[in-house]
This record gives C-alpha cells, sequence and structure tokens, in this order.
C-alpha cells in the first residue's frame, strides 16, 4: 500500500501572481487549506517583479496571461534577473492557451498545471516539485530546471515503474549543439534523396 | 558543430524547501486535500455568479457583432470568458457546461485563423451555455445530445474551412 506523503507549509512562503480575482481565490483557498499560509497575491507582472526584488519567497505561481505581460516573460525575467533565480515557478494556464503555455518549460518553469486546479493533483505536483532534488541548467538559451528527468520518478519512488532507471546525465562534456544543428539532425529526409 | 559555445553549467540550487516540507506536522495528502475541497466547496456560491456574468459577456459580444462579424478584440474577449467558464464549471463538476465552454474555446481558436470572424457560431455556442447554465431546468440526453452535436458542426466546418490567407 502506497504511503501517502505528508507536507509541512508551516512558514513556507508563496507569491501567487494572476490577474483573475475568482483564480486567485480559488489557488489561496486550495494552498491555505494545505496549511500555506504565508502567501502575497499580486495581479500583475509589473508587481511581481518589485516584490521579488524585495521579498524571498519558497514557492510562485505566475498565471500565464497577466494584464501587463506574457506569464512566460516573467518566469524567463526570474531565472535571468531576479535576486534569487532558482525559485520554483509553477505556470497556470486555462484551458485554451494550454497548447501555447507548455513552451513555458522552455522558459524554465518547473511545472505546467492547467486549470481547473484540482487540490489532489496541486498537492501531489508540489510534493513532487518540493520534496525533489532537481538540477538546474544553466545555457545561454536556457535557465531553468533540468527537463530531463522522466527516468527519474517522483520523490518517495511512488508511482515509479520496477523497470525504470534512474541515470544521472553529468555535466556536458561537448559544447551545446546551435538549434540549427538540432534542427538538421530531426529533419525528416525522402528515401529518394538519400 | 562550433566550438565557441558556453559551456552549459548544471547544478543542485540551493533550497531549504524539501527540509521545511519535511518537518514533523503538516498534514497527510489525504487531510490537506480533503481541507482543500471543502474550501473550495466555500467558494461555489460566488462561482455561480461569475459563471452567469461570463455567459452574459459571451452574450452580448455575439450580439454586439456589426454585420454579423465580429472584431479580434471581441473574440479574444470571448475566449477568456469561455475560459473562465471551463475553469469554474470543471471546479463544481457542471459536465454539459464545461463541455460547452471548451467546445467554444476550440471553436474560438478555429475563428481567429479566418477572417472576418463571424458572429453566428459564437451566438450558438452562447445559447447552449446559458441553456447548461446552473440553475436552469435539465435537459433530457437526446436534448443535450442534439446540442452538442450542433456545436461540433461548427467546429467542423471551421476546421475544414482554409485558414486566411492561405
Amino acid at each position: 500500500m502506497e504511503k501517502s506523503p505528508r507536507l509541512n507549509f508551516h512558514g513556507v512562503t508563496a507569491l501567487l501572481v494572476e490577474g483573475d480575482r475568482t483564480s486567485v481565490s480559488f489557488l489561496a483557498e486550495i494552498l491555505r487549506r494545505f496549511g500555506l499560509d504565508n502567501q502575497h497575491c499580486v495581479e500583475t507582472g509589473a508587481e511581481a517583479k518589485a516584490y521579488l526584488q524585495r521579498v524571498a519567497v519558497d514557492f510562485c505561481f505566475f498565471e500565464a496571461s497577466l494584464p501587463d505581460m506574457d506569464g512566460l516573460d516573467l518566469v524567463r525575467w526570474v531565472r535571468r534577473s531576479a535576486p534569487i533565480p532558482y525559485i520554483p515557478i509553477v505556470m497556470l494556464t486555462g484551458y485554451s492557451r494550454y497548447d501555447a503555455v507548455v513552451g513555458a518549460r522552455d522558459g524554465g518553469a518547473n511545472l505546467v498545471v492547467k486549470k481547473p486546479l484540482s487540490p489532489q493533483v496541486l498537492f501531489d505536483r508540489l510534493a513532487w516539485m518540493g520534496l525533489g532534488t532537481r538540477k538546474f541548467i544553466e545555457t545561454e538559451a536556457y535557465v531553468g530546471p533540468d527537463r530531463r528527468f522522466k527516468q527519474i520518478g517522483p520523490p518517495d519512488l511512488v508511482g515509479r515503474r520496477s523497470t525504470d532507471l534512474s541515470q544521472d546525465v553529468g555535466d556536458a562534456t561537448e559544447p551545446n549543439m546551435s538549434q540549427s544543428e538540432v534542427d538538421a539532425l530531426m529533419k525528416p529526409t525522402k528515401l529518394a534523396d538519400l | 558543430m562550433s566550438s565557441n559555445k558556453k559551456k552549459a553549467r548544471i547544478f543542485v540550487p540551493p533550497s531549504n524547501l524539501k527540509e521545511q516540507l519535511s518537518r514533523p506536522g503538516g498534514k497527510t495528502r489525504d487531510d490537506a486535500v480533503k481541507a482543500a475541497i471543502a474550501g473550495v466547496e466555500a467558494l461555489r456560491e460566488q462561482s455561480m455568479d461569475v459563471i452567469d456574468t461570463a455567459i452574459q459577456a459571451v452574450e452580448a459580444a455575439a450580439q454586439e457583432g456589426s454585420n454579423g462579424t465580429l472584431t479580434e478584440a471581441k473574440l479574444n474577449d470571448v475566449l477568456r470568458n469561455a475560459d473562465e467558464i471551463v475553469e469554474m464549471a470543471g471546479t463544481f463538476g457542471l459536465e454539459n457546461l464545461d463541455a460547452a465552454a471548451r467546445s467554444l474555446c476550440d471553436l474560438v481558436g478555429l475563428l481567429v485563423k479566418t477572417s472576418p470572424y463571424p458572429a453566428a457560431p459564437i451566438a450558438v455556442h452562447a445559447r447552449a451555455l446559458r441553456l447548461f447554465a446552473p440553475g436552469r431546468p435539465s435537459l433530457s440526453s437526446v436534448e443535450i445530445e442534439m446540442i452538442f452535436a450542433e456545436l461540433g458542426r461548427f467546429r467542423a466546418f471551421f476546421e475544414a474551412k482554409p485558414a486566411a490567407g492561405a
């Protein structure tokens, strides 16, 4: 039988950046019931930047469409320019923008969660994000969590398959390939051209 | 392969979050989720008002169209409201309303590729949203099926339509 994880959110701080008051009230209520009382809510990206310049928080939740900027741009700002660039960031998105926002991972968000928010899903994602030790990658083109984590499985090994292998990819041994070099590897080629 | 590019730096970021979350006390997943569901349920009444306001906004946008067409700004308004309905309906298990609002989101996604933007399919979706709105009399399964078939027909039509400029 799987052990139900226990999380102590007392003293943990979160920044909620969401332009829609109803949405933020759902998120804030769910987090409060998890025990996360230290929340600060702002509506715009500019307010979020100002807050993060002054205060260190443990988690951030960014809505993908903010009134004054795209949530993706805010993620990129955190990863490149915020005093603490390694804050775990959960990107929240509505149904219609999900496909576009999946690109948020490329911007350096830790997770993308689609609304409507489910308390079960949110708890599991926070546990996975908070208890895991995901490495960070800094390159010219990308700053954010290592996205090569599929074989590592969730924290405490619950839900892992027995055949999963943990694989530490280690440091890069060669310079990064450019996007055009990667594209050339993926380019479909007609048999006749070979 | 070029060799003058910056080497990637891979490291474990400093954080005490794991220690904080793992301290004694706190809540188990089951307790936390149960409490959160109760907390969200307490927001049901105000959410029904939000749904009603969002449906009204979609209805108004559909009627405001001049010569039966909408501006891109209006279409984006419709999308924002439809997204809000999906969120609320999904949260409170209003399945038919949720499906109709998702259909509207998908439709708008198709409409933005065309030009001009017709108001008629939005108006039909607005009527469907109103029929599935909380507090409305429940419909028979045949009626529900018929409504969704009509909504699906709109989506299929615009899916097949070539994009503007194509």
